[in-house]
């Protein structure tokens, strides 16, 4: 089957006139007179995206990825270079959709659905589900230039989220809103990618490209300096922004003065056929929006082999304070060999408190009588039997 | 050029109709105004020109010939301003919707001025009824109206096309759009009459491509016949210059635009 998308080799510059004059000057000329300087945002990009796949790109600001994105919606055209496109594209860039502020709320879905190219009939029938995802009740009908930035945004996914275009792409978009909704957003996005859309993001959050992204991409000075498996091309930005900190992601977890820390992850020996890993954070305000653990094992080469992990619900009070909560994992089910654990700790509403990749290691030694059958656990990644034990913990 | 403006043409249509209908929300007369604003520039007008500067109409002896006469020319030159004029404000004014969404940029020229047609083509439609009433009506060369009305919207779209690409650029040029109307309505023979026109400067007249629109108009509703070869052969080819110029300028533009809005 052909790519839905295929970027070939696109380069895009943007030109820099210093005073407008220069441009005039230019124009007069009709371009045999040169008073422009080019910038360039993209140099040299190619890629492909197949049916349901999830493309994540990553970089630092300035990189070229709201531009690549630009390009691929084409709202902006390359320098050089062509783009296939194979699909209906939805596009979310920056903040929301193209809305005509006079226009009622129904009345810029009605535009919105043309612009995307849909039938009259087809906006009919999802004409119900659009206003019901996006929740703003009355609002629907005054005009869009009344509407708060979360309303703005409520909209604008869930015109393109209901129309389902064969490729959604979306910078940034779903950062903003209440957490609610931003939930919403993940659930309807998992959706559309079962039923075979494909997604193409830009996210500064390293850990959301790893989670939901099929395959990545970074961009960096508007190169293309990795492209892979997620982990892989992580692995290489990292290494890179390490070595030099202006590269770093421009939300950078900053997780310094997020609400929930990772102390450590220990592995507290064998018990019996258990192997018990202990996981220590820190908590320094009272919470009420629940928590998502998540240990994942991982093989040096970075495959992902397993994830465990725990919640607290929604809601539930959680001091401040020292705690430590203990998975007990049935070794068994485990290829005896030796992992890389990644943990990370986020709200119930998916917003990451904290990351912490290659926190430990641990072995799980050979078995002195393993049945064959259980050797094939190292391609399961969800075979893991674990308890889960939590505790204050006092140091 | 033509070929994505045929392509969404539902859109445009879609955009006249919403920008007609939200024109005059909020107001108690609402649509009527449409009409009610024509009706009182033309009412000015006449009283100003026929009653006290006394114009006649040659062989018309009453204020009526004068009124049709200024109608006839008058509303076709406001949609023509209206669109030249909107459409130079065009790309700046939905550069939200240009930075946000793939489409046509020239649909939002297409739609200020297939708006003004609609709007004109309501107008005259009222202008017409009430001269029949007052019992002056143009006959047959009516179905030369049309065609002529389209010639000059297409003029129209060329040359707002062509400002509204410039006015991106350099913001100059809606305050130069607003001077060169305001010299052109002036320049053109829609208020006053030809033969008052100064011996010296009739020569001039033929220059100004509206003089021939005009004199079209007032040649089918005065004297219900077709406007002359020549008035044709002027509008349309200005028409057919003003739309290649623009598409060709806007097929050179059209990634800065989207670079610049």
């Amino acid at each position: 089957m052909q790519p839905l998308i295929e970027v070939q080799s696109v380069f895009k510059a943007y030109k820099l006139y210093r005073k407008p004059l220069d441009r005039a000057l230019e124009w007069a000329t009709l371009g045999a007179v040169r008073r422009h300087s080019l910038q360039w945002a993209l140099e040299d990009i190619s890629l492909t995206v197949n049916k349901g796949e999830v493309l994540g790109v990553v970089g630092p600001n300035g990189a070229g990825k709201s531009t690549l994105l630009k390009l691929i919606a084409r709202t902006a055209r390359p320098t050089r270079g062509e783009i296939v496109r194979r699909a209906r594209i939805g596009a979310l860039l920056e903040l929301g959709a193209g809305f005509h502020p006079d226009l009622s709320g129904m009345d810029n879905i009605g535009l919105n659905a043309r612009l995307l190219g849909f039938t009259d009939e087809e906006l009919t029938s999802k004409l119900p589900a659009i206003t019901e995802f996006a929740g703003i009740g009355d609002a629907l009908y005054r005009p869009v230039r009344t509407y708060s930035s979360g309303m703005f945004v409520r909209l604008a996914f869930s015109i393109i989220a209901v129309m389902e275009p064969e490729v959604l792409v979306i910078d940034e978009a779903i950062a903003v809103g209440d957490v609610d909704f931003q939930m919403k957003c993940l659930t309807r996005i998992e959706e559309l990618r079962a039923k075979g859309v494909a997604i193409i993001f830009v996210s500064h959050d390293l850990y959301r490209v790893e989670t939901l992204a099929d395959r990545a991409l970074c961009l960096v000075g508007g190169k293309n300096i990795a492209e892979g498996t997620p982990s892989q091309v992580i692995r290489s930005y990292r290494a890179l922004y390490e070595k030099d900190a202006s590269l770093a992601p421009a939300v950078p977890l900053h997780f310094e003065q997020s609400p929930v820390q990772i102390r450590g992850l220990a592995c507290d020996g064998h018990i019996g056929d258990c192997v018990a890993l202990k996981l220590k954070y820190e908590v320094s305000r009272l919470l009420y929006e629940g928590l998502v653990f998540r240990i994942v094992f991982a093989l040096p080469d970075e495959t992902r082999v397993a994830v465990i992990g725990n919640e607290v619900p929604e809601g539930q009070e959680i001091k401040p304070g020292r705690y430590e909560t203990t998975f007990k994992i049935k070794a068994r089910n485990l290829y005896p060999r030796r992992y890389r654990l990644h943990t990370s700790v986020a709200s119930k509403q998916s917003v990451v408190y904290d990351v912490k990749m290659g926190i430990t290691e641990l072995a799980i030694p050979e078995p002195e009588a393993s049945p064959a059958y259980l050797r094939a656990a190292d391609q399961l990644t969800t075979l893991l039997e674990f308890t889960v034990e939590s505790q204050d913990y006092r140091p | 050029m033509l070929r994505n403006l045929y392509t969404n043409r539902r859109l445009i249509l879609e955009f006249a109709r919403r920008e007609l209908k939200t024109r005059y929300t909020g107001s108690v007369a609402g649509f009527a105004w449409h009409v009610l604003n024509p009706i009182f520039l033309l009412t000015i007008y006449t009283v100003v020109f026929s009653q006290i500067m006394s114009a006649r109409m040659p062989g018309i002896s009453n204020t009526l010939g004068y009124t049709v006469y200024l109608c006839s020319g008058l509303l076709p030159w406001l949609a023509f301003q209206e669109s030249v004029s909107r459409s130079t404000s065009a790309f700046v004014e939905n550069a939200n919707l240009i930075k946000k969404i793939y489409v046509p940029e020239e649909i939002f020229v297409a739609n200020v001025v297939v708006s003004s047609t609609l709007n004109l083509l309501t107008q005259l439609a009222v202008f017409l009824v009430l001269a029949s009433l007052a019992g002056f009506f143009p006959g047959v060369g009516l179905v030369y109206l049309l065609p002529l009305i389209a010639a000059q919207q297409a003029f129209a779209f060329g040359l707002g096309l062509t400002f509204a690409a410039a006015n991106l650029f350099f913001r100059d040029v809606t305050h130069i759009a607003g001077m060169v109307l305001q010299a052109w309505f002036r320049v053109t023979p829609i208020v006053y009459l030809v033969a008052i026109v100064p011996e010296r400067f009739a020569p001039w007249l033929g220059l100004n491509p509206m003089y021939h629109v005009t004199e079209g108009y007032h040649r089918i509703v005065m004297q219900g016949q077709a406007p002359a070869a020549g008035q044709w052969l002027v509008t349309i080819s200005m028409a057919t210059a003003s739309l290649v110029f623009s598409s060709f300028m806007l097929n050179k533009l059209r990634t800065d635009i989207r670079d610049e809005v």
